[in-house]
């Protein structure tokens, strides 16, 4: 699938645990979750850990549906939690690290809020259709594409969750792309349920 | 003014002659009263009445705007109508006939199709805190106000206000956040910042219409390039673009790419007989 990269990865529960801004007493609070949302290091050479802008809305939303006894953390502690604002291209929405037995969860939590954030607001506005003059017919082509103008493309999300298995082993899955293939990113974290 | 005055109003909004800002002076009377009763969903019915005068007020004036050729000011108004419908929308569903909403966001879009902005600048922003629009407390992650962004309390939409922020960068991007910092060259000569853009499609709809509320609609067709649509051009020649460049060096090099091709259809015949002109742009990339 176009935009979808699955690597092999060496980050588990406890490698986030163990860096150096995360305070021992949040270690025992965040070893307790099944999801947990990990920062971005070194970025733009900053050298605190960052959060994408909307972070707290996706904590939220997570929280709100989650089963009892699934629980979703974030890799900070309050005082030092900071987060980046890039105006452009793709809705970063972070970086997850899950166990693999919470991915059912994370996949439909995770789904419902790119449908209810982006994707149903792409689809409630007025679409634009190109015809072919000749057989007044509908040409696929977006008209982002045709026009050459990207700010009329349909959301576009980038996001990492890398999965751990009970035996530590982990697999990254990185997506760039249209919000509208959710589904099928999502699809491919599914096999790696157990 | 009672709920069904308001709504009929509201419903005639585009075809009767009032003013927008004294309506919605009204409305806030009437919600700073419905937040005292603490009757916060009245409250929330106002604002969604103002937001939906906000949009028409936006639009009347970014149409003003292009009636007098203040592009890139028009500009900002359709994104700032962009902005309010993405606000309403999370709390008001609207269909075709109501409120000439939908004819405004189709007509945003078509107007943002025609504009010849590609390139944006976009900050790159490290925001160290912020507070809560609604309670003022500082936000931690863990434990939140419990206000959420976008919602409606006392009558007015939450949202974070940032209070220490450190500019990372800036970039320049085809697909910003917000769509304000459009890209404009710098006059060598008076050093001054001057629009180098060419807006001949918005000038030709505007030779059309009249009104902010009158019917129109865009229809955009995928043509070809081809040798025929430059019989009389010869190879040194200026290209018929309007890049500055010979025609050898520019769209005859471009001869089989696609384009966008639009016609307007109007609902009712224009001032000048001109629905029979059409406006080419040779390619995506020249417009």
């Amino acid at each position: 699938m176009q935009g979808l990269e699955i690597t092999e990865s060496k980050e588990t529960f406890e490698s986030w645990l163990a860096k150096g801004f995360v305070p021992e007493d949040l270690k025992d609070i965040l070893s307790r979750a099944s999801i947990l949302i990990v920062p971005f290091e070194n970025l733009r050479e900053t050298p605190k850990p960052l959060f994408p802008i909307g972070t707290e809305d996706i904590l939220r939303y997570f929280k709100e549906n989650l089963p009892p006894g699934e629980i979703i953390d974030i890799c900070i502690s309050d005082e030092d939690y900071q987060e980046f604002a890039f105006y452009n291209d793709y809705k970063r929405l972070g970086n997850f690290v899950i166990k693999n037995v919470a991915i059912p969860v994370f996949v439909t939590i995770f789904s419902s809020y790119v449908y209810d954030k982006f994707i149903n607001n792409d689809d409630s506005k007025p679409q634009i259709q190109i015809i072919d003059k000749s057989t007044r017919k509908e040409v696929n082509n977006h008209i982002s594409t045709l026009t050459d103008k990207k700010y009329l493309e349909p959301t576009h999300i980038t996001f990492t969750v890398t999965i751990v298995d009970s035996l530590g082993a982990s697999k990254n899955i990185k997506y760039e792309g249209p919000a509208k293939g959710i589904d099928n990113v999502l699809q491919s974290l599914k096999k790696y349920e157990k | 003014m009672k709920n069904e005055e308001i709504l009929e109003k509201l419903n005639n909004i585009h075809v009767q002659e009032f003013s927008l800002d004294d309506f919605s002076i009204q409305l806030q009377q009437i919600k700073e009263g419905f937040v005292k009763e603490d009757k916060q969903g009245q409250a929330k019915q106002i604002w969604i009445y103002q937001t939906i005068i906000e949009i028409h007020s936006l639009y009347k004036k970014a149409f003003e705007l292009l009636q007098r050729q203040l592009f890139y000011d028009a500009w900002c108004h359709l994104e700032r109508i962009e902005i309010a419908f993405q606000g309403l929308k999370k709390h008001f569903s609207f269909n075709k006939s109501q409120f000439y909403l939908w004819q405004i966001e189709k007509n945003v879009l078509n107007l943002q199709i025609l504009y010849p902005y590609k390139l944006f600048g976009s900050s790159e922003i490290l925001k160290k805190k912020k507070k809560c629009s609604v309670c003022d407390k500082e936000i931690s992650i863990r434990s939140s106000c419990g206000h959420i962004v976008g919602e409606i309390y006392n009558g007015e939409m939450c949202h974070r206000i940032v209070t220490e922020a450190e500019v990372l960068g800036l970039s320049l991007v085809q697909n910003p956040g917000n769509k304000y910092s459009v890209m404009f060259l710098n006059d060598p000569e008076t050093g001054k910042q001057k629009d180098q853009y060419s807006y001949d499609l918005i000038d030709f709809l505007f030779e059309l219409i009249e009104s902010p509320y009158e019917l129109w609609d865009l229809e955009v067709s995928q043509r070809e390039i081809s040798t025929s649509d430059f019989i009389n051009i010869k190879r040194n020649d200026s290209c018929p673009c309007g890049s500055g460049q010979k025609f050898k060096k520019c769209c005859l090099n471009k001869v089989g790419e696609k384009y966008p091709h639009y016609e307007f259809i109007l609902k009712k015949p224009p001032r000048k007989a001109l629905l029979n002109k059409t406006i080419k742009i040779p390619t995506a990339n020249s417009s």
